[in-house]
């Protein structure tokens, strides 16, 4: 008798061992992966951390570790919602698409799913006062999608009932101890670090990484190729110019102004819209932390100044008077890319900016060269009064 | 008389060696930064003849500014921790113990973090009032938590206690702080953790002309009680004995290091271990605790002390700069350790 | 005849009071309790006069220095010093009436002796406290008094506890005022350093003529030095008088008793009560004699001056005769004799033969 009965715990433990909730589809052969029957592999030209693969019966992507050359920092296997998923046991997520709940942390991960017309599938947002789109804030003010609060501390109770699909989140060298929680609770992260692309070009491109995960790779094909023909088509009206005006960005803060180095898009976005950009040369893995003298030394004569944090030439006088050596502060050449701000502060900059390089292109050069595109109205820049 | 003899001309020997110190130091902040400007240059921008305009306005807008700072800085904060040591009979005591600090950190964060919601408030203070919000906002929250430790004082009337209290009301605005930062955006929070690291570069000449007067007004006042803090060197009751009012002195003191420690953390943000460490370094070298030798002294020290870590700051021949606090923390902390293991207990430190 | 005006310039003590007290009741008032410690004092301190305040452990005597000095709140009535109401002094005033001189440990850091000194004439100086003249003679005057002229340049934490309490006195020299009160000024010394500062005391009060108030455990010197004790009782009230008025009457036995201890009057000092092993005849007033009657005593036997007793000794030509019964030992000193004693069990087991 007794015999017996350790028996039966030892075959149920065996049984709860073997046990995979993934078997339960294994009936299922339907393999469909694409909405078109044609199978379309995009192509990734500009973004260096991130690729994608398409094959027959699943997705393979792969977000490169920008900290870490070499490295990869996270993979995912996408397979079709309904089928068995892929024995691929190293990849760190396995997704069924397409993916119908979203939760976006930050301001550009909005701008992604607006680019491939996904903004309804957003269910939570980190804080309404990242947001700008319209849409999204009524739904946010009405309590349809949810507010899970900032990077630094989302509430992972609100998260595990939301249980959405995705939890965009940005991208760090280290991942929070939170974020393993979630996991745990089988919620896939999605780690963007478009932010850390060296240009405008490369941090669109991500389009195509949040189309996978609708399975609308070809639509963000096609919303990316037609930003970056604009961008290019920007680009060639500035790359004969002779007379580069010069430009300062940012602004000081106790003594240390934050400027873009070598690798920042900023950096490349300043000469690609024809100006000159004294530190374009610096390399830095972030921002290069300047002294404000070093700064004036050698852009007080600068003819630009672009992005500094400030609503009013006033305001920027008052942070510090200092500001008002500064020939572009004389001359009154400041702009601000807070244009479109909601009544809340976010600032669609950020979010539909990163997505369309070409405006932002655009309005730089109409503000360094107002003759080269006499039709173009700033969308996200304007000039402090 | 000999022995007297020695000791007087010691201070003044050191208090020479001191002014000496100063006097080469601030030459020697002008001098160097991130931007190469040669001596000769030096001279003729001092006579009107520079070769560059910016360097003009580096050396008048920049260096000058930032190297009063660094003096009245290192004055001030030092003759506060002095006056707080004296009062609290605590070696250890600073303006950060009485939570001074910490409340001018919780004006700053208030100020800074301010565009979050969480009380219903949609103004960002920091675009609306811009740097003189700043101080305005410190100075209030220093004030504030003094005002409480007063509160709480006049009840205890124990110096002890009082130490404690303070040290209560600066965890508590260290809380506030901390929650303020977690309701708020990181661009901001970014902000506020650029202004915990302490600099002295932010301060321009219209800002000197409001700390300038309110330093040296408060280290006057601060030397016109050297008296009574001798006497409370003896305790508080011998005091009373030879006619200090104690309490009122007590709420006095508390006010002039709030004021100084106040208006110099608005204006530089907290400055680390200068207040704690200072006192130590002026009495080991005057090797008295008498309080008319004792804050000229610390004055003297302070100055030395800021201005050095200022140039070392600078990182010269860098273009970038280090954040103050680790500097004066590299100084501040190895110093206590030193007096506390030279003295072998913490009593025979003070 | 004697000369009155002469008498006066000779020692013109006693004759103004420098501090009284009308209906002085003091004691600690919480919000539920009142807790009077002593009530209703009327009590005098004249110049020139050294005043000791002696009693047992807990009976107030802190609580009344804390309330003369004006640290501590009566309870009810008023204190006068100089004829000025304590309650109505500003601190500046106060510093010139009464200085103090406190029992707890101060720790000052670096400062010299002149330096702490130099603080006695705090109520006397400017904001700056720059020393003028006078107050350099006053500093050097009260340095001298304890003898610590040679020290003036020493750091106070490098002196003995007894050079400090002395630089704690010059201070209160330094002070000048008419009234100097000491709370416990031996506690923590030495015997020599217990001796030198209540000689001190002593004579400053004569040469000074200020009026010197003082708490003491010390019963002895107390006696030997005060002009006036005042006497705490847990009991009864304060009790004052010279020492001998009170030792007469009786007060300090009431005051103190206790089984361990019996207050010798005619010595003025306490004795340890030994349980009594028996009796020893001794003769001689000479100082041997008096230190073997105090050695005999100590160890338990009652020294009668009964020549016919059977246990006699004498002291003489440098040796202790012990005389038992007919037997005769010769000591060399006390301790052999007090040895012999205890090991002749014979001479106590029959004391009535």
């Amino acid at each position: 008798m007794k015999s017996n009965w350790i028996g039966v715990v030892i075959l149920g433990l065996l049984l709860t061992a073997c046990y995979n909730p993934q078997d339960r589809s294994e009936d299922s052969t339907a393999y469909v992966l694409a909405e078109t029957s044609t199978l379309f592999k995009p192509e990734i030209k500009y973004a260096k951390h991130l690729s994608v693969e398409v094959h027959e019966d699943f997705k393979f992507i792969i977000i490169k570790n920008p900290w870490e050359l070499g490295d990869t920092l996270v993979s995912y296997v996408l397979y079709p919602k309904g089928t068995k998923a892929p024995p691929i046991e190293w990849a760190e997520f396995l997704i069924p698409i397409p993916i119908d709940e979203v939760v976006t942390t930050s301001s550009p991960h909005i701008g992604l799913l607006g680019s491939i017309e996904e903004l309804d599938k957003i269910t939570g947002v980190a804080d309404d006062k990242y947001v700008y789109n319209s849409y999204i804030y009524e739904k946010v003010s009405n309590g349809k999608v949810s507010q899970v609060g900032s990077l630094k501390n989302s509430n992972l109770e609100i998260l595990l009932d939301l249980s959405p699909d995705l939890v965009m989140k940005t991208g760090y060298d280290n991942v929070r101890n939170e974020d393993e929680r979630l996991i745990e609770a089988g919620v896939p992260i999605s780690y963007n670090v478009e932010w850390m692309e060296t240009n405008m070009l490369a941090r669109a491109e991500w389009i195509k990484y949040i189309g996978a995960f609708f399975n609308k790779d070809e639509k963000a094909d096609s919303v990316f190729k037609s930003v970056e023909k604009e961008y290019l088509q920007a680009l060639s009206v500035t790359s004969n110019i002779e007379d580069r005006p010069s430009i300062m960005t940012g602004n000081n803060f106790k003594g240390t102004w934050y400027m873009p180095s070598s690798e920042s898009y900023l950096t490349k976005l300043i000469q690609d819209a024809g100006g000159e950009y004294y530190f374009k040369n610096e390399k830095s893995t972030g921002s290069l932390p300047l002294s404000f003298e070093v700064v004036l030394d050698n852009l007080m004569e600068a003819d630009y100044w672009i992005g500094p944090r400030a609503k009013s030439l006033k305001e920027l006088e008052m942070m510090d008077e200092r500001y008002t050596l500064f020939k572009a502060f004389k001359q009154g050449n400041v702009y601000t890319f807070n244009k479109r701000m909601s009544e809340n502060g976010g600032n669609d900059y950020w979010e539909s900016g990163m997505t369309r390089p070409d405006l932002i292109l655009k309005d730089v050069i109409k503000i360094f060269h107002p003759e080269l595109l006499p039709n173009h109205q700033l969308h996200y820049y304007k000039k402090l009064q | 008389m000999t022995v007297d003899k020695r000791r007087i001309l010691r201070h003044w020997l050191i208090t020479f060696i001191g002014v000496g110190s100063i006097i080469s130091l601030f030459i020697l902040d002008l001098s160097l930064g991130s931007v190469k400007i040669s001596v000769d240059e030096l001279l003729n921008i001092v006579s009107g003849k520079a070769s560059k305009k910016s360097w003009e306005y580096i050396f008048f807008n920049f260096r000058l500014p930032k190297a009063i700072t660094a003096i009245l800085t290192g004055a001030g904060i030092s003759v506060a921790g002095l006056q707080m040591q004296t009062l609290f009979k605590n070696p250890l005591a600073g303006p950060s113990v009485l939570g001074i600090s910490h409340g001018a950190s919780l004006g700053v964060a208030i100020f800074v973090l301010s565009s979050t919601t969480i009380f219903g408030i949609t103004t960002n203070f920091q675009e609306t009032m811009g740097s003189w919000g700043l101080v305005l906002f410190a100075v209030s929250g220093s004030f504030l938590v003094l005002l409480s430790v007063l509160f709480a004082s006049a009840r205890l009337s124990d110096s002890v206690t009082v130490l404690i209290v303070g040290l209560m009301f600066g965890f508590i605005t260290g809380a506030v702080v901390n929650i303020l930062q977690f309701f708020s955006d990181p661009e901001l929070i970014q902000n506020f953790l650029v202004w915990t690291f302490g600099s002295l570069a932010g301060v321009a000449w219209s800002q000197l002309q409001v700390m300038g007067p309110i330093i040296t007004l408060t280290l006057l006042l601060s030397l016109m009680y050297s008296k009574q803090m001798n006497a409370l060197l003896l305790g508080e009751n011998y005091a009373t004995g030879v006619g200090v009012n104690v309490s009122q002195t007590r709420v006095r003191l508390i006010l002039i290091t709030s004021v100084m420690a106040g208006t110099i953390t608005a204006f530089t943000g907290p400055i680390a271990f200068i207040g704690v460490a200072v006192p130590h370094l002026a009495r080991l070298l005057f090797r008295t605790s008498n309080h008319k030798v004792l804050i000229p002294g610390t004055m003297i020290c302070g100055m030395v002390i800021m201005l050095i870590c200022d140039i070392v700051s600078q990182v010269p021949g860098s273009q970038t700069t280090l954040p103050l606090n680790s500097i004066t923390a590299l100084f501040g902390a190895p110093v206590i350790l030193a007096i506390i293991i030279k003295r072998k207990k913490m009593k025979g430190a003070f | 005849m004697v000369d009155l005006a002469m008498m006066n310039k000779e020692a013109p003590h006693f004759t103004t009071p420098i501090l009284y007290t009308s209906g002085l009741t003091i004691g600690y008032k919480t919000k539920r309790s009142v807790l009077e410690l002593e009530k209703n004092l009327n009590i005098k301190i004249h110049n020139g006069e050294l005043v000791c305040l002696i009693g047992p452990n807990g009976c107030g005597k802190s609580t009344l220095m804390r309330t003369i000095a004006g640290l501590q709140k009566p309870l009810n009535g008023d204190t006068f010093i100089s004829k000025v109401d304590l309650k109505k002094i500003k601190p500046h005033q106060y510093a010139r009436l009464l200085s103090l001189v406190l029992t707890e440990r101060i720790n000052v850091g670096a400062m010299t002796v002149m330096e702490i000194v130099s603080i006695g004439r705090y109520p006397y100086t400017n904001y700056f406290a720059k020393l003028q003249a006078n107050d350099h003679k006053m500093i050097e005057k009260s340095l001298d008094s304890v003898h610590l002229n040679d020290y003036k340049h020493r750091l106070f934490t490098e002196l003995s506890d007894g050079e400090k309490q002395r630089v704690l006195i010059a201070k209160a020299l330094a002070q000048d005022t008419p009234l100097i009160m000491l709370d416990e000024p031996t506690a923590h010394l030495d015997l020599p350093s217990r001796v030198e500062i209540m000689n001190i005391l002593k004579r400053l009060a004569k040469e000074t003529n200020k009026a010197i108030f003082l708490s003491t455990h010390e019963l002895d010197l107390a006696l030997q030095t005060a002009d006036t004790i005042w006497l705490m009782n847990r009991e009864e009230n304060m009790k004052s008088g010279t020492p001998e008025d009170l030792v007469l009457s009786g007060m300090f036995e009431q005051v103190f008793k206790s089984n361990a201890f019996q207050f010798d009057k005619l010595s003025g000092s306490f004795k340890v009560v030994h349980p009594i092993k028996g009796k020893v005849s001794l003769f001689g007033n000479d100082l041997h004699s008096i230190w073997t009657r105090r050695a005999l005593e100590r160890d338990g036997y009652q020294v009668v001056d009964d020549p016919n007793f059977f246990i006699k000794v004498y002291y003489g030509n440098n040796l202790w005769k012990l005389n038992i019964h007919d037997r005769t030992i010769h000591c060399q000193d006390i301790g052999q004799l007090l040895y012999v004693l205890r090991n002749n069990k014979l001479a106590f087991s029959d004391p009535g033969k």
